[in-house]
């Protein structure tokens, strides 16, 4: 047998394969829109970012849960109401009224789904039925489960449609203003969107048409709709581009906008071309107590005790470098709108501490997640409490064991970190806090204190929420943060900022909004304004 | 035949144990002599080196010197373990195997087979997972992946010397399955078990830190995977100079003490195997 | 025969603990934080959210339903819906598979012929052999993951033109499919060459004592005396007669080089089934777990399968000779 031909024939087998690498399957590229018209000032051909990731295909029912996952999803289809800096504007809604249980959405003039067909009311009212059939992934609605807002629907005319909730409350225009509404003339005929990837699956209604997705390398190309109803987009073009190094690729200009680390901050601040976005104070990591395992701790001399022991500003400095803040004892970070500056502070006093702690002979196990800066943060929290006199076991694990170790109450201390601490209070701080509402499953972030109640927090987390006057419901927030503070049902300890640089020139139209400081996540961040 | 050339015979031997023991002393002084501690702070953060901390210090401001004393004797001491286990699980089937012959065999056999078709990284990375918090189930993930090989070998090995003429007289004269063993198989068979053996104690310290690398292990004890790890994905860390001393310290201990384990390996190989056939 | 048999025995052994130990751990498919700012999940299940995609998923049934019904669709050729990825299996492994085998190809490409290369010259010349036969038996250890970290550092952060990740300038346009070609292998250069690295002993180690055997064949003896030329007989006899052992161990190691690869492909974020299982366990994406253990399975056993073949051929022609 000629040996040689068997290796040739290897080869020849395998190289073609690596040759046709990249002519990807699950790649889908639709025809391109022109936009050759004269730009407005703040126009840019093209805007890169980082890619490189697979957030899955941007539609409503197939991106993934986490936020780059559903941003890119939100480019492609729009919603009735968008927010902006300080509040709910109209989107695809030029106008809305409220009476009683019902909400009214009056639609744009010219409102179009990106193969040209109108959108109309009964678009929004077939997206409503979908929903409750299939739910999406990203779900404001509740749709498809007992607990979905709305009760019934009318539509009224061609642009006009009256939402009936079941209960209003303070989120309940935010949440019927950003489900992303669907094309009846594609949905009406799919049995499984979930699997679906036929005609129609990425035609939007928002304001970018998805040209280009390759999962395998995460690259993503969004390009503008001409004629976008609710406003005029700031680029032709968005690319979300694999790059080596992040840094090294905005340097030789292949993205125009990126994370920087915070030892690198300073360097770049002295660049006046740069531009530079805070997501002040977005991630937080708190130690939560399974009061049911450790019940001494429901003593809150041995809580105070604990916040004594813990040296936070040197997290603060080791960990995140400095980009960061002590937590507040009152969960809200000191850099949102709704921080109350009345919470009890508690500074490190590691000689008091030892004082209360040290005789107590207590032992502690603390699970920690394995990856991001949890087991450095844990680290230090045990030797801050072994100094003072507490034995400490750190145990960590996988974030997925974590979480389920998490929500099954099986720990004695955790160590939890997670982002969106400078979103909006209203989303957090009742299911962590109120006895009524926390721990119901999801995710561990979302998971309060067990074994512990306290009727007084409960009555106020419950109480905000009802209240829709946005004044009120801040001074609401703000007693209960206070409340929180003195009560320690959880420890806060520090959290992190992070910082996104651009360069001004090529564009500067990044934003944050009330609620999400994520600015390369915001649908603002895109249009001109 | 001694003298000169017994001298020689011997000379790389000798130089890869001083190498070794001399990393031994090297970072057995920084476990026991070196006044800073492998996990509490003893500098500001990741300190270039110098006199106080001859490697510098890491993120958090722990010695990077101490911990890598610490991730040595970690790595030996897993790395000796999975070897001893390796050898008995593999040496022992093998054996069995090897002397028993018939349905023993067959079992044995398909064992082998299973262990030496899973993918073995890919099995690793889901049961590191899950497991690899703790070292012991660690060591023994990793011994479970190695003593295939093992057994093979001295099963083919056994097998050889038990179908010898002498062999074979001793048996039909009714001897012990132990006189056979200690009499005219230990001296053909145990040089296998052991150079299979100690090839597993280099590929075990390497198996945790490529575990230990995708964050699959116990993230609070100093190994030297972890190590590179947590350095390797510190964010910026090309733009500065961290990584010098960061970064290349334990890939460099790593490397340095493979390198020994495995030429020793390789000699022990050659000595007890090359020169009986 | 025997041999097939105990294969196939040994597939179903480890499709088996490959369904059920993955749902025996903890953790749970629908529900991840991150630690990253930015990339928490923005959304939030209730309990009956959770409930109709667990029945969605077919993850509220008990585990033994749950393998029946994996167990028959397998057999119908459909390996399920990755949760993560929210796609069929069989379309993400797919999409991810050129790269990870056009990665393995290169590197084979680039190590075997160096390795028979370099093992015909120290066939001939003792000194070069000593000097790479003790350079090989030291680095044949080295770990992929730490070759591609100190070419990643030492190599592609100081030059520019080397791309330090990633397998594709994304968006780029090309004048000819050359161009496109040159770009992969640009960027599968420096995986491909730690993978190299890595198997290059192997390749070495085998294809040396395969020559050092056929050179003591007698035909050659004979061939040379007829005074055909060396390079005739090097090309006709030895590395032909020499070839089978080389390719067996070639498809004995595609388990190793597999597993390798499946590492440096998380050094170099290069795009293939190594990043997709990583975050496939993360996520605790079962079926996707189960689909990439299903295919790099199968891709060892045939190796395995073929390499044996090509032995036994081997053996008979010994035999014949003998």
């Amino acid at each position: 047998m000629p040996r040689i031909r068997i290796l040739s024939a290897v080869l020849a087998l395998v190289l073609p394969v690596s040759l046709a690498a990249g002519c990807s399957a699950a790649s889908y590229e639709a025809p391109a829109y022109g936009a050759d018209s004269a730009h407005p000032d703040g126009w840019v051909e093209a805007l890169r970012l980082e890619g490189g990731t697979d957030w899955g295909a941007p539609n409503p029912f197939q991106c993934q849960s986490r936020g780059p996952g559903t941003a890119k999803m939100e480019l492609v289809y729009a919603s009735l109401l968008e927010k902006d800096e300080n509040g709910d504007i109209g989107w695809l809604a030029e106008s809305w009224t409220m009476e009683g249980n019902d909400y009214t959405f009056t639609l744009r003039e010219g409102a179009a789904f990106q193969d040209g067909q109108p959108l109309t009311a009964d678009d929004v009212a077939f997206t409503i039925d979908y929903y409750n059939a299939h739910p999406p992934v990203s779900n404001p609605l509740a749709a498809g489960t007992e607990a979905c807002i709305v009760d019934h629907y009318t539509v009224v005319d061609e642009r006009t449609i009256t939402l009936t909730v079941k209960n209003p409350d303070g989120d309940t225009l935010s949440n019927l203003g950003s489900f992303e509404i669907i094309p009846r003339h594609v949905w009406k005929s799919v049995e499984d969107p979930y699997t679906y990837t036929g005609e129609g699956w990425l035609t939007g209604s928002g304001a970018w048409a998805c040209t280009a997705y390759d999962g395998p390398t995460g690259s993503y190309e969004f390009t503008a709709v001409e004629d976008f109803c609710a406003g005029t987009p700031g680029a032709g073009r968005i690319q979300f581009v694999p790059v080596s190094d992040a840094l090294l690729a905005f340097e030789n200009g292949e993205i125009d906008i990126t994370g920087v680390p915070a030892d690198l901050l300073s360097q770049y601040q002295a660049d006046e071309t740069l531009g530079f976005v805070e997501k002040a104070n977005d991630m937080g990591y708190k130690l939560l107590i399974n009061f049911e395992q450790c019940p001494e701790f429901l003593d809150i001399a041995l809580r105070r005790a604990v916040y004594a022991a813990l040296d936070r500003q040197a997290v603060v400095d080791k960990v995140f470098r400095g980009a960061g803040s002590v937590g507040s004892a009152g969960y809200v970070p000191r850099t949102s709108l709704y921080y109350s500056p009345d919470c009890v502070e508690y500074d490190y006093d590691p000689d008091a501490a030892r004082a209360v702690l040290a005789d107590k002979n207590l032992s502690v196990t603390l699970l920690a997640a394995d990856s991001g800066s949890d087991v450095s943060i844990a680290e230090l929290i045990k030797i801050d409490l072994e100094a003072a006199g507490v034995a400490v076991t750190v145990e960590s694990y996988d974030s997925a064991t974590r979480d389920s170790m998490v929500n099954a109450g099986d720990y004695q201390f955790a160590l939890v970190g997670n982002g969106g601490w400078g979103n909006n209070p209203p989303t957090y701080l009742r299911t962590i806090f109120s006895d009524i509402s926390k721990n119901q499953g999801g995710n561990p972030h979302s998971m309060g204190p067990i074994g512990y109640e306290n009727a007084q927090i409960t009555e106020l987390a419950e109480a905000q929420k009802l209240e829709t006057d946005f004044e009120a419901r801040k001074a609401i927030f703000q007693e209960l943060q206070v409340l929180i503070s003195q009560e320690i049902p959880l420890i806060v300890i520090a959290n992190q900022s992070s910082y996104s640089m651009y360069r001004k020139d090529v564009y500067d139209g990044w934003m944050k909004t009330y609620a999400y400081q994520q600015a390369e996540q915001n649908r603002l961040s895109y249009m001109l304004r | 035949m001694p003298g000169k050339r017994n001298r020689a015979r011997w000379r790389p031997c000798l130089i890869l144990c001083a190498g070794l023991l001399a990393l031994t002393l090297f970072f057995g002084w920084g476990v026991l002599g070196w006044p800073c501690s492998p996990t509490q702070p003893s500098g500001a953060s990741l300190e270039a080196p110098s006199a106080a901390h001859w490697l510098g210090t890491d993120d958090l401001g722990i010695d990077i010197y101490a911990q890598l004393s610490q991730g040595f004797f970690a790595s030996m001491s897993l790395g000796l373990a999975c070897g001893v286990l390796t050898a008995l699980i593999g040496g022992g089937l093998g054996m069995l195997a090897g002397y028993k012959g018939g349905g023993v065999q067959a079992a044995v056999d398909f064992a082998v087979n299973v262990f030496l078709a899973v993918p073995q990284l890919p099995v690793l990375i889901v049961l590191g997972a899950f497991w690899g918090q703790d070292r012991r189930l660690v060591i023994g993930l990793i011994a479970a992946f190695s003593w295939a090989p093992v057994a093979k070998q001295t099963a083919a090995k056994t097998r050889s010397a038990a179908h010898r003429t002498y062999v074979r007289a001793a048996r039909s004269w009714g001897a012990g399955s132990w006189y056979i063993f200690k009499n005219h198989l230990a001296a053909d068979v145990l040089p296998v078990v052991l150079v299979g053996a100690l090839a597993v104690v280099g590929k075990a310290i390497l198996q945790e830190s490529a575990l230990a690398y995708l964050g699959l292990s116990d993230p609070t004890a100093k190994s030297w995977g972890l190590m590179i790890n947590r350095a390797s994905r510190f964010a910026g860390i090309y733009f500065t100079d961290y990584w010098k001393w960061w970064l290349a310290a334990p890939v460099a201990a790593l490397m340095l003490t493979i390198l020994f384990t495995r030429l020793l390996a390789r000699w022990l190989e050659q000595q007890l195997l090359e020169g009986d056939v | 025969m025997r041999r097939a048999a105990l294969l196939l025995a040994t597939f179903a052994v480890i499709y088996v603990c490959n369904f059920f130990i993955p749902r025996l751990m903890p953790g749970d498919p629908l529900q991840y934080s991150s630690s990253v700012s930015g990339e928490d999940m923005t959304v939030a299940y209730n309990a009956e959210q959770l409930e109709q995609l667990r029945a969605y998923y077919g993850l509220d049934q008990p585990l033994l339903t749950q393998f029946g019904r994996t167990l028959a669709a397998n057999l119908r050729g459909d390996l399920g819906q990755s949760i993560h990825y929210k796609q069929p299996v069989s379309t993400v492994i797919l999409s991810r598979l050129p790269w990870t085998l056009g990665l393995m190809a290169f590197s084979t490409a680039l190590s075997l012929p160096l390795a028979v290369g370099l093992a015909l010259l120290c066939v001939r010349r003792p000194r070069v052999d000593k000097a790479v036969y003790g350079v090989f038996s030291a680095i044949c250890q080295l770990p992929p993951y730490l070759v591609g970290l100190a070419l990643l550092f030492l190599v592609a952060a100081r030059v520019d033109w080397l791309p330090l990740s990633g397998g594709e300038t994304a968006f780029a346009r090309y004048a000819h499919f050359g161009q496109r070609l040159a770009d992969l292998a640009l960027h599968g250069l420096l995986p491909a060459v730690s993978l190299c690295v890595v198997s290059l002993p192997g390749y070495f180690f085998t294809a040396r004592a395969s020559f050092l055997s056929v050179r003591r064949q007698p035909y050659l003896l004979g061939a040379r005396s007829r005074g055909l030329k060396e390079g005739l007989v090097r090309r006709r006899y030895i590395l032909r007669n020499a070839a089978t052992p080389i390719v067996a161990k070639l498809f004995l190691s595609i388990g190793g080089l597999m597993g390798s690869t499946l590492l440096v492909e998380n050094v170099f974020a290069y795009p293939g089934v190594g990043t997709v299982l990583r975050e496939a366990v993360r996520y605790r994406d079962y079926p996707l777990i189960q689909g990439v253990f299903l295919f790099s399975t199968v891709l060892v056993l045939a190796g395995m399968l073929a390499s044996d073949r090509l032995c036994a051929g081997l053996d008979k022609g010994v035999r014949h000779a003998g």
